[in-house]
């Protein structure tokens, strides 16, 4: 799996990230790095 | 008329569901029976094909077979929706990304659902960064020429995007945010058009991950400046960071399963499965 992925350009997440409470914090890290940006982006569009 | 029975065929899917739970409820036998994973976008594009990797191999862990439905549409949102409104037994999944949890819930109108209180996130599956690309004979030979281009030309400067809230549009919004440029920005329905147009050069760059814009960096239909990542990529190893260039220009785009709030935690940890296996299942 992980050589597929890499095949791709991608990677696995390490074992530790993988885990239920850590993609959870880390999706709730993403929406609030990401929200502002997008935001701002979506107001400049209209 | 097929739009009804569509919705007929639901319907008693619905009710076949709502009956099996309670038998896997009191048999607390986890998977008895195929699991279905949603991909909120079309086969063949970069969500579905790391969802179809990754399922492959817990379907193999599990002893279950994992289906896999593309329900593509509004951004990744209407397959999402489905997913979060399905019944929270483990037996509907979502393969969920950084566009159906990040971008859609602030970019899309009438999102049905919220990321963050209608989902238990199961796992992190992949991440891939972005790679900064431009047209072939685009005048500058680096990262560091290619931004003060942009700082010099500014709106002059035509940059393609895979849609409102698609990867491509996100990875270039950080990438300007970080260089401090602002180019014209040009919708397409998707990666390959605008990669189409890149090629043509019909518009001047393009933000996207490695495995969609890969195959023309090779083959030098397009210029490749910078890759969004701590360290150089395995299959660009000649493509640098935009580290390297001194531009704070980091991310990746990720995707991830997910159940349906409500859904027990022990089938979200896999120790249920664990148990109905009688084995080690890793982690």
């Amino acid at each position: 799996v992980k050589k597929r992925l890499a095949d791709l350009g991608g990677s696995l997440p390490t074992k530790d990230e993988r885990t239920p409470a850590k993609f959870d914090a880390f999706v709730k890290a993403e929406i609030a790095r990401w929200s502002p940006i997008l935001k701002a982006a979506n107001i400049e569009a209209k | 008329m097929w739009r009804a029975v569509t919705l007929k065929g639901l319907a008693c899917l619905t009710a076949l569901v709502l009956a099996a739970a309670p038998w896997d409820a009191r048999a607390q036998n986890y998977p008895s029976r195929p699991i279905t994973v949603v991909v909120p976008f079309p086969a063949g594009g970069p969500s579905d094909v790391v969802a179809r990797i990754v399922t492959e191999q817990v379907g193999t862990i599990l002893g279950q077979s994992m289906v896999i439905e593309n329900v593509g549409g509004a951004g990744g949102t209407l397959g999402s929706a489905r997913v979060a409104a399905a019944q929270p037994d483990g037996y509907t999944l979502l393969a969920g990304s950084m566009g159906s949890h990040v971008a859609a819930p602030v970019l899309t109108p009438n999102v049905k659902y919220d990321s963050e209180r209608d989902f238990e996130p199961i796992g992190f599956t992949a991440h891939a960064p972005a790679v900064v690309v431009a047209r072939k004979d685009f005048p500058a030979k680096d990262l560091r020429e290619f931004v003060d281009y942009l700082k010099k030309n500014g709106d002059g400067v035509k940059q393609a995007h895979g849609g409102i809230g698609a990867s491509s549009h996100m990875a270039c919004l950080l990438f300007a945010a970080k260089a401090g440029v602002k180019p014209t920005l040009v919708a397409y329905r998707g990666t390959a058009p605008a990669m189409n147009d890149l090629v043509g050069g019909h518009v001047d760059f393009f933000c996207e991950q490695a495995v969609s814009v890969a195959p023309q960096i090779s083959s030098g239909t397009v210029k490749a400046y910078g890759v969004s990542a701590r360290e150089r990529l395995a299959i660009l190893p000649d493509v640098p960071t935009a580290k390297e260039a001194g531009i704070d220009y980091e991310m990746s785009i990720w995707a991830g399963i997910f159940a349906p709030k409500g859904t027990p935690k022990d089938v979200i940890d896999g120790s249920r499965a664990r148990s109905t296996r009688r084995s080690t299942i890793p982690e």
